[in-house]
Order: C-alpha cells, then sequence, then structure tokens
C-alpha cells in the first residue's frame, strides 16, 4: 500500500506549468557590463594638491565595477590639455616598460588594468606643466566622442553587452564659455549615446577656493537628463569615494542586470521566507526599483553657433536647426548647413536686430514673437526661446 | 459482508527512489536546487568567518550575490573609509540625508531602503538583505524584538541597524583598492624554464579533455576512457550514474551488463554505470552550473569525509580569482590543499604535472564566479521545474506500462542506436582529423540553436557530446560540416520525457543556447509591444492595471507555438492519476454497498466507484472512519 506513489496532484502541478512558464528566464542575458570612464584631466589640473587623491578613488572604484562580475569590461579615457584625447586602458603601451605601482599580490584583473592606466596617466602628467594663462577649449566631447566609438566597436562584437560611460570633470574658471564651444559636439555625443542606449553620468568636482557661483556644467546636465544619467556635483573629495560606490554603482547594477532569479530559488528552498513567498514577482530590471538621485533643475540653454555664447533667445535656421545669437551683416546662408536664407525676411530681419540693439532689448520677447508669426518663408531663420 | 482489500491500480514504482537511503534520497535534490550561496549559508558562523577572511573568498562570494545585495554591500564598505584614512567625515551626511550626523553609527535598515521604490523593491530588498544576513556578510544589530515575526505576515522586520560583518568587510575592501590581501590571490611563479611552459590553447584542449571524458562518460560514447576514479565516485555519490541492477531501466543507454552482485569499488568498468534521469537533467545544464553541482557535490562529500570545508572553499575561491594562462607556485600550500590541486585537476579545473611545484588554472576555473548570472538563472530554470520531476518522471513511467512493452524497447533502441551512430560517426571525422575541433573557448560558443515555428530546429554544434545531448529530444536529420538539423517532434519528445527529461528542461536547454540572433528578434518584438502598450495606456490613462504590467511583457525566446506544443505533449503523458487507499468490493447486497458509498462520498474520501460491479476505492486516509462506519452498518443491520 505505501509504494503507491500519490500522483492526484500531478493535474494540479500541470494547471501551474503554463503560469510557471510565464516568468520566463532570460538565460541569455551575459551580465557583462562596459564602463566608459572619462576623465577630464584638463580641469583638474586646477587643484593639483587633489588630484592623487581623486585618481585615488577613480581606480577603486574602477576596482568595485570590476568586482562586481568578471565579465565587466572598463574603457578608461582622458582628456588632457597638450596630448589630447588619450586612451588610457585598453592601450598599446609595452607592458614590460611600466612600473610597478601597486601590491604584488593584488588580483592579477584588477592589476593589469590598474597599472596600465597609472603608467600612462602618469607620463601624461610629468609632461604637462600646468598653466592657468594657456588654457584653451575644453575637449571634453572628443573624448566623449572617442568613448562612444570604443563602445561601437564592443557591441558589434557581442549583442548583449551593456555600455554606460562616467565623465568625471572638474571646474574652470570660466567654464560655461570654454565648454560652450562644445554644445553641438556634446549634443552628438546625447544623440549617440541614445541610440546606443548608454547612459552618460557626470560627477563633477567643484574647487571651493574658487568660489564661482554659476557652477553647474548645462551640456553635461543636459547630457545625463537625455540619457537617463546621474548629474552629481561634489564640494570636497575626500567622501568621493562614498559617492562612486552608492550612487554611481547605481548604473553599474542597472545597466548589468536583465533579471534576478536567485531570489526566488533562496524564497522557494527557505522556510524563513515563506511569507514573501507567494509573490511571484521577479523584477526585470532594478531600473525600476532603485531611486536614482535626481537632478532638480537642468539648464537647458543653448550656445550660439557663432560666437559660443549661451543663448536663451536666439536666431534658428529652419533646415538645420542652428541657432545663432545674432546674424552678422555678410549673412547670406546658414553658417551650418549652408542653406540659402530668403533674401527679404533676412534683410526683415537685420533691420530688427539693429533696432534691438538700439533699443536695449527693450520688448525683446514682444517682437521676436511677432516676427516668428508672421515668417512662413522657407529658408529664413526663426527665432526661438 | 464487505471485505476490504489492499489494491495496487497502477505499481509504478521509481527503483532510484526506491532502492536510495531517505539521505541519498535528499543529497540527490539538493545537488539541484542548492546554490554554492545557500551552502555556505548553512555553514555554521565560525566556518564563514574563517572563509570570509581570505581576500579572494570575500571577492568571490560577493560576486555571486544577487545584484541588488552588490549594491548594498558596495554601499556600506567604504562607510568610514575616509575617517580611517585621514580624520574629516563629513561627507556621509550628504548622501542619505536622514544618516545621523555622528558617522559612526551604522545605517538604520530603513534608511537603506531609501534606495529602492515600489512593492518589488520593498521585497526584493529584505529578500536580499535576508539572504545577506544568512550568509553572515551582513550584521544587523538593534533589532526591534518586540516585532512578532509571524510566517504569513506580508511585512518583513524593517528595524535595526545594518553593519558589515568586519572580518568581511576588511577583506573585501582589501581586495578592491589593491591593500594587504596575503597571497589569497595565488602566488606568481616566474621562473618555469621555457620547455615547460604551456600555452593557453593547451590548456584549452586539456580542460575541454578532461571536463569532455566525463561528460562522455556518462553518455555512454564507446570507446571513451573512463575518468578517474574519484570523479566516478561522485558521479555515483550525486546521483548522476548508477551501479546497474538498482535502478529500472528507463535509460536509453541502457547497459546489458546487468550484474548485481558487483564489487562498488570497481567502477573502471564502462558497463557497470548507468545514467540516471539526474544524469540527464545534468547534460543539460550549462557547464558552469555542472562544475558547480559537481562542486557541490564534492564539498558534500568531503564534510562525509571530515575534510575542512573552510580549506576546500577558499581554495576553489583562489582558483576562480586567479589569471588564466599564468602558471602559479604551489610553494605555500599545505598538505590538504596539494591533495586538491590533484583532486581538481581530475575535472580540469586545473593543469599540474606531478613532478612540477606549480600550476596552471584552466579556463574552467576562471569561470566558476565569471558567469554569476548564468550560473544562478540556469540553476532556477532547473529549480522551478525539478519540483515537478517526481510526478512528471513518475507518471512518464506510468505511460511506460500503458504503451506495448515491444514497441516501446524498439524506440528506445532505435534512439540509443542514432545517437551512438552519431557519435561514431563524429569520432571517425575528428580521428582522421578533418572537422577536428574540440577547441574549447569555441566549443563555449558554439551550439547555438535556431528554432522556428515549425518546429525546425538549426544547431551549430559541432562537437559529438552537444549532438548527442540534441538528440535526446530532437530527431536530428541531417549533418553538415559545422551544423545539424533536426525536427522537434512528438515522439521525440515523448522519448526525452520517458527518460526523464521535464518539458521544462528541454525549454530552459533551448533558450539557454539560444542563438543570439533569436534573443535579438525577441527583444526588438518585446520593445515594440512595450512601445504599444504605452500608447495604449496613455489613451486609456489607467491606474488600476498595473497588477498585469508584469505578466505582460515577457521575452519569448523560443517560438510561443513550439513552446506551448512541447508543454501540450508533456501534459499528455499525465492521464492516469494514481491514489493510495483501499478497494471494496463483494458487498453482498445493493444496500451495503449504496449506504458505504453514500458515506464516502459524504465525507469526501471516494475516488472512485462502479455501481455495477458493486466495488469502490476510498483514499487511504478516510479508510479507517469508513471501517468504523462499516463495522457500525454491520452491527445495526445484525
Amino acid at each position: 500500500m505505501d509504494n503507491i506513489i500519490d500522483n492526484r496532484n500531478i493535474y494540479s502541478l500541470n494547471s501551474d506549468i503554463n503560469t510557471l512558464n510565464n516568468d520566463k528566464l532570460l538565460l541569455h542575458d551575459d551580465n557583462s557590463s562596459l564602463l566608459i570612464l572619462i576623465i577630464d584631466l584638463q580641469n583638474f589640473l586646477l587643484f593639483e594638491s587633489d588630484i592623487s587623491k581623486i585618481l585615488k578613488n577613480v581606480i577603486i572604484f574602477i576596482n568595485a565595477h570590476l568586482a562586481y562580475s568578471s565579465s565587466n569590461k572598463v574603457c578608461c579615457i582622458v582628456n588632457d590639455e597638450k596630448e589630447g584625447t588619450q586612451f588610457l586602458y585598453p592601450n598599446d603601451d609595452d607592458i614590460s616598460e611600466q612600473k610597478e605601482y601597486m601590491n604584488e599580490d593584488t588580483y592579477q584583473e584588477f592589476k593589469k588594468i590598474d597599472e596600465s592606466i597609472l603608467n600612462k596617466l602618469n607620463k601624461i602628467i610629468k609632461n604637462n606643466k600646468p598653466s592657468l594663462l594657456t588654457r584653451q577649449r575644453s575637449n571634453i566631447a572628443g573624448s566623449m566622442s572617442c568613448g562612444l566609438t570604443y563602445i561601437h566597436r564592443v557591441l558589434k562584437e557581442s549583442i548583449s553587452l551593456k555600455a554606460r560611460m562616467l565623465v568625471i570633470t572638474g571646474e574652470s574658471k570660466n567654464s560655461n564659455i570654454v565648454q560652450s564651444h562644445q554644445y553641438i559636439p556634446i549634443m552628438n555625443c546625447i544623440f549617440t549615446s541614445q541610440k546606443l542606449k548608454c547612459p552618460i553620468d557626470v560627477l563633477k568636482i567643484n574647487d571651493t577656493n574658487l568660489g564661482n557661483k554659476e557652477t553647474s556644467n548645462s551640456f553635461l546636465q543636459q547630457a545625463t537628463d537625455a540619457t537617463n544619467g546621474i548629474y552629481l556635483e561634489v564640494n570636497e573629495v575626500n567622501g568621493m569615494i562614498q559617492y562612486l560606490t552608492t550612487v554611481f554603482y547605481l548604473n553599474t547594477i542597472i545597466t548589468s542586470t536583465s533579471i534576478d532569479t536567485n531570489l526566488k530559488i533562496n524564497n522557494s528552498l527557505d522556510n524563513l521566507d515563506k511569507d514573501v513567498e507567494d509573490t511571484d514577482v521577479l523584477v526585470k530590471t532594478h531600473d525600476d526599483i532603485l531611486v536614482k538621485p535626481s537632478t532638480t533643475q537642468v539648464d537647458f540653454r543653448t550656445s550660439c553657433f557663432l560666437t559660443g555664447k549661451i543663448v536663451a533667445v536666439g536666431f534658428v535656421c529652419n533646415v538645420c536647426l542652428v541657432v545663432i545669437s545674432y546674424i552678422p551683416s555678410s549673412l547670406k546662408d546658414c553658417p551650418c548647413c549652408g542653406s540659402t536664407f530668403d533674401v527679404k525676411s533676412l534683410k526683415k530681419l537685420k533691420y530688427w536686430q539693429m533696432q534691438q540693439n538700439s533699443n536695449k532689448k527693450k520688448g525683446f520677447i514682444k517682437r521676436a514673437n511677432k516676427i516668428n508669426q508672421s515668417q512662413g518663408n522657407q529658408g529664413s531663420p526663426d527665432k526661438t526661446y | 459482508m464487505a471485505s476490504v482489500t489492499s489494491n495496487q491500480p497502477i505499481d509504478i514504482i521509481n527503483a532510484g527512489e526506491d532502492s536510495g537511503s531517505s539521505n541519498n534520497d535528499g543529497n540527490n535534490e539538493m545537488m539541484f536546487k542548492t546554490s554554492i550561496l545557500q551552502y555556505i549559508g548553512t555553514l555554521p558562523s565560525m566556518v564563514k568567518l574563517r572563509l570570509y577572511s581570505k581576500s579572494s573568498s570575500s571577492l568571490s562570494v560577493f560576486r555571486l550575490l544577487p545584484s541588488l545585495g552588490k549594491f548594498l554591500v558596495m554601499n556600506l564598505l567604504f562607510q568610514g573609509f575616509e575617517n580611517e584614512e585621514e580624520d574629516d567625515y563629513d561627507m556621509e551626511a550628504e548622501i542619505t540625508t536622514s544618516k545621523p550626523s555622528t558617522g559612526i553609527q551604522p545605517p538604520l535598515l530603513k534608511e537603506l531602503q531609501k534606495w529602492v521604490i515600489g512593492q518589488p523593491g520593498y521585497l526584493e530588498f529584505y529578500k536580499t538583505v535576508r539572504i545577506l544576513e544568512q550568509l553572515g556578510i551582513f550584521v544587523i544589530t538593534e533589532r526591534d524584538h518586540q516585532h512578532t515575526k509571524s510566517l504569513f505576515s506580508n511585512t518583513a522586520d524593517e528595524s535595526g541597524r545594518v553593519k558589515l560583518n568586519t572580518v568581511f568587510q576588511t577583506a573585501l575592501r582589501e581586495a578592491i583598492v589593491s591593500g594587504n590581501v596575503n597571497n589569497s590571490f595565488g602566488l606568481l611563479k616566474k621562473d618555469i624554464p621555457l620547455e615547460d611552459l604551456i600555452n593557453e590553447e593547451e590548456l584549452d584542449k586539456y580542460a575541454a579533455q578532461k571536463w569532455e571524458t566525463i561528460l562522455h562518460f556518462m553518455v555512454g560514447t564507446p570507446g571513451m576512457k573512463s575518468p578517474d576514479d574519484t570523479v566516478l565516485k561522485l558521479l555515483i555519490h550525486g546521483q548522476l550514474m548508477m551501479e546497474v541492477g538498482t535502478e529500472s531501466n528507463n535509460s536509453i543507454f541502457a547497459q546489458k551488463n546487468l550484474d548485481d552482485d558487483e564489487d562498488p569499488k570497481q567502477f573502471q568498468r564502462i558497463a557497470e554505470l548507468k545514467i540516471t534521469n539526474h544524469g540527464f537533467q545534468f547534460l543539460l545544464q550549462e557547464i558552469n552550473v555542472q562544475i558547480w553541482s559537481l562542486l557541490l557535490q564534492y564539498l558534500k562529500m568531503s564534510e562525509f569525509l571530515k575534510l575542512d570545508i573552510t580549506v576546500i572553499l577558499n581554495f576553489l575561491f583562489m582558483l576562480s580569482t586567479l589569471e588564466f594562462g599564468k602558471a602559479y607556485s604551489t610553494k605555500n600550500m599545505n598538505k590538504l590543499e596539494l591533495f586538491l590541486l590533484k583532486e581538481f585537476s581530475n575535472y580540469g579545473l586545473l593543469y599540474k604535472k606531478a613532478d612540477q611545484d606549480w600550476f596552471y588554472p584552466t579556463r574552467m576555473a576562471t569561470i566558476l564566479t565569471s558567469d554569476a548570472i548564468s550560473i544562478r538563472t540556469s540553476s532556477a530554470a532547473m529549480n522551478s521545474v525539478i519540483d515537478k520531476t517526481k510526478g512528471s518522471s513518475g507518471s512518464a513511467l506510468s505511460e511506460n506500462k500503458m504503451t506495448p512493452k515491444m514497441l516501446q524497447i524498439k524506440k528506445v533502441n532505435e534512439a540509443n542506436e542514432f545517437a551512438k551512430r552519431q557519435l561514431i560517426e563524429k569520432d571517425n571525422s575528428a580521428n582522421t582529423g578533418t572537422t577536428s575541433n574540440m577547441n574549447y573557448s569555441q566549443e563555449l560558443v558554439n551550439g547555438a540553436v535556431i528554432l522556428e515555428t515549425n518546429f525546425k530546429l538549426y544547431s551549430y554544434a559541432n562537437s559529438p557530446l552537444q549532438i548527442a545531448i540534441l538528440s535526446l529530444f530532437v530527431q536530428l536529420k541531417s549533418r553538415f560540416n559545422n551544423m545539424v538539423l533536426g525536427q522537434i517532434t512528438r515522439d521525440s519528445i515523448r522519448r526525452a520525457l520517458r527518460n526523464g527529461i521535464t518539458a521544462e528542461q528541454i525549454l530552459a536547454y533551448l533558450e539557454t543556447h539560444a542563438h543570439p540572433q533569436m534573443i535579438k528578434l525577441a527583444e526588438e518584438q518585446l520593445e515594440k509591444k512595450i512601445g504599444i502598450d504605452n500608447m495604449k495606456k496613455r489613451q486609456m490613462d489607467m491606474e488600476n492595471g498595473k497588477g498585469d504590467q508584469g505578466n505582460l511583457f515577457k521575452l519569448q525566446i523560443l517560438p510561443p507555438t513550439v513552446v506551448d506544443q512541447i508543454k501540450l505533449w508533456q501534459i499528455e503523458l499525465d492521464r492516469v492519476i494514481s491514489a493510495d487507499g483501499y478497494l471494496y468490493s463483494d458487498f453482498s447486497t445493493m444496500k451495503e454497498y449504496t449506504d458505504l458509498v453514500k458515506y464516502c462520498q459524504d465525507i469526501g474520501v471516494l475516488v472512485w466507484k462502479n455501481d455495477r460491479k458493486k466495488i469502490f476505492f476510498v483514499e487511504k486516509e478516510g479508510n479507517d472512519q469508513v471501517i468504523e462506519y462499516a463495522k457500525r452498518l454491520l452491527s445495526k443491520s445484525n
């Protein structure tokens, strides 16, 4: 009698099959995440004393990213004043020439990458005597583009890889003017990274000595906003590691997890977990359960194509949507895309601009509105806000 | 008079369950269910501490954690880090604004909870915390003891402050900041004579050969060397293989040798061992799951042999963090570790020549903790499935009884023959060197499967092993230089089901081995669906529909028609159910019969009845009551 197997519950089991298999497991998930780290050395050099501390934190962060999963990858790019954009890792420097900075018995995976980065970085910093006077345009967008092309190359090889980018930047004395030439390149980066589904995070380290009032970098802020990244400003280097391992670690999780079924296993096995067992919630992405710190206000202003100044109101080419802050007297066609403007309306606008200058921007907005409505002609600059 | 007779309606006995002691059975179940984390969770806290004291082990455990767990650990890992280095520590307060500014105080559990939102986030958070607590990584202090913990309440214990286990914290932190790790990541051996250097290709070859020997042995490929004795012992201990004669013959690779009185210590002869149902399931796993399940078995066995588990675990984790292709010295190793070196080289985890004092880890060792997700998800797939395995295999067997036995055996033999023919063919070609491709790394990528809605299956599989595995549930049609073409048919699936493989396992296997193109396609479709739904949602502007949201979108890698059909084929086999109980027969009058039947119906224990023959069947549990009633009836009528 005892050896008759009780199979009555087979029916109930089978009815479960359908429900059970609805929660498809994403078995293919490779779970690897590529971190593109961009160090904007150009702006760091302002405060030399902290740079080693910052770099130490950055190295720890890279290690933490690598520790997350051994399939995680790192690419480190530096934006330097003299050398321009340089790949710190991966690079094709000779390994045998490298000096050893790390402990002999560090985890090899960390050591390999960290030392490569440190070696190259040291070379760059040695060559570079910081001189505040010869400051040129920031080239952060160039570094970002390099990072994005790298992502593109890696994505071609493996489908399931997910990438993200972290830009660590400092501030320069007149950051807005320096950065404003970068508007169009940065916008291009934003569109590319949207297409690549790569969030851009920005960590900005403010120099309290400079005492700038308007500190936020609006273009990078826009980049994080458009790509679902995180923008954070830090006033001090000391707490940096905590930010890196919490706030900026969020995206490591988000970009590298699709599903976590382990929890479910533990659940069914463990009697303690009975209270939550019946809820078959499988979290698909950590995207929807983790709180991301959000920037309260994003500065959406754009920059003038000709002067590089940041503008709130300007003229827009209605073919390529380029924004210019003023109309030069010799202007006949769009400075960006080259399409010819309507001569009549151009004349009108020039006249209007002249008036404005003399009126010292009295009733500016009102007039602009009117002109916008009256102009329907193809090939003439419109106004924007 | 009613005579009570015992009855055996359908005799379904899985000999494996029958013969194995209860202890062994438990082990067997655990092998698939337990992940390494759960195993660690069951260890005593002292052992855990000793384990975590090694940086390599801490790092490996960290990597195996669920991703939210990793985040939480990382969150706490550097708390007070700056404080120790230099004495300014005020940034804490800004991150979690509500944090007490004292800084030394570990954060409240509730504060950590702020990182997650929503009901799913809440659940996941507390599940994760519980896992971490079980692992001894989280130390939760100041728990509110008045919180009555009822098992069925929907809220978790939210009180208390969280701290990382200091041993774990320092070990992991030292690993990440590349501080003092005490050689736990192995000692590189540099001065190796040139003629003894081994390149990566050779290592891959070696590992693949070692591992595939085991798998081939399990599949029963003719002409293969049998693996080492210790491996065989483990296979038997884990009930992946059986000594023939103790298991019912439901394997397609059943051997003819039926020596019951074989000395159990003589494992050398292949004919004595036979693959079990669990073995089949094992074959369908991914390689890292296979490795882990064997290693877990190994740990359990060593526990039984009173070996030091900590040393073995530390050794394994150390092995998994070594760099592939580098040689490591065995200088500082103790006796047990040297013994383990020898043991694990049998599984292809490392390469060591007997007379040399250094060893090479192979790629297999380095993937131990690498693809954490795929390790876990695969075992999860197994898990959701394994609960049903018993029932299904039981019913599959009942199907056995229903079909004419001759036909059954013939089919099985056919399948057997086919699979073997495939293997031999492959072996021949490999011998001639035309398509010899045992490259291990390639083997990992190979075998991508494309499944079409018309049940046709294309697999870019080269190794005889993969083809043999596929032939477990696919009717293979033709074979090309780099791929095989097959058809999933009712017969082929039923054959697999009879071998104890379940539909879910087949589907899980197909999903894990799905070609990247299939995944891409599925993802695109999913995105489309989500896009359409978002539009709909905006239109309908409904807020109550949130409950369905989760179920609406699932990534369907395999064509749904095929998935459903395979499941239907499985259900088809479950037409017979069995019940323990008693048959009542030989009633003298109809009234006696109807009275008793009515009573049985009333108390709900009646399973089956036949009025004409005046027999009925009651459940085992209710039998005593029925007998009591019958006695009373009898005494009344007397």
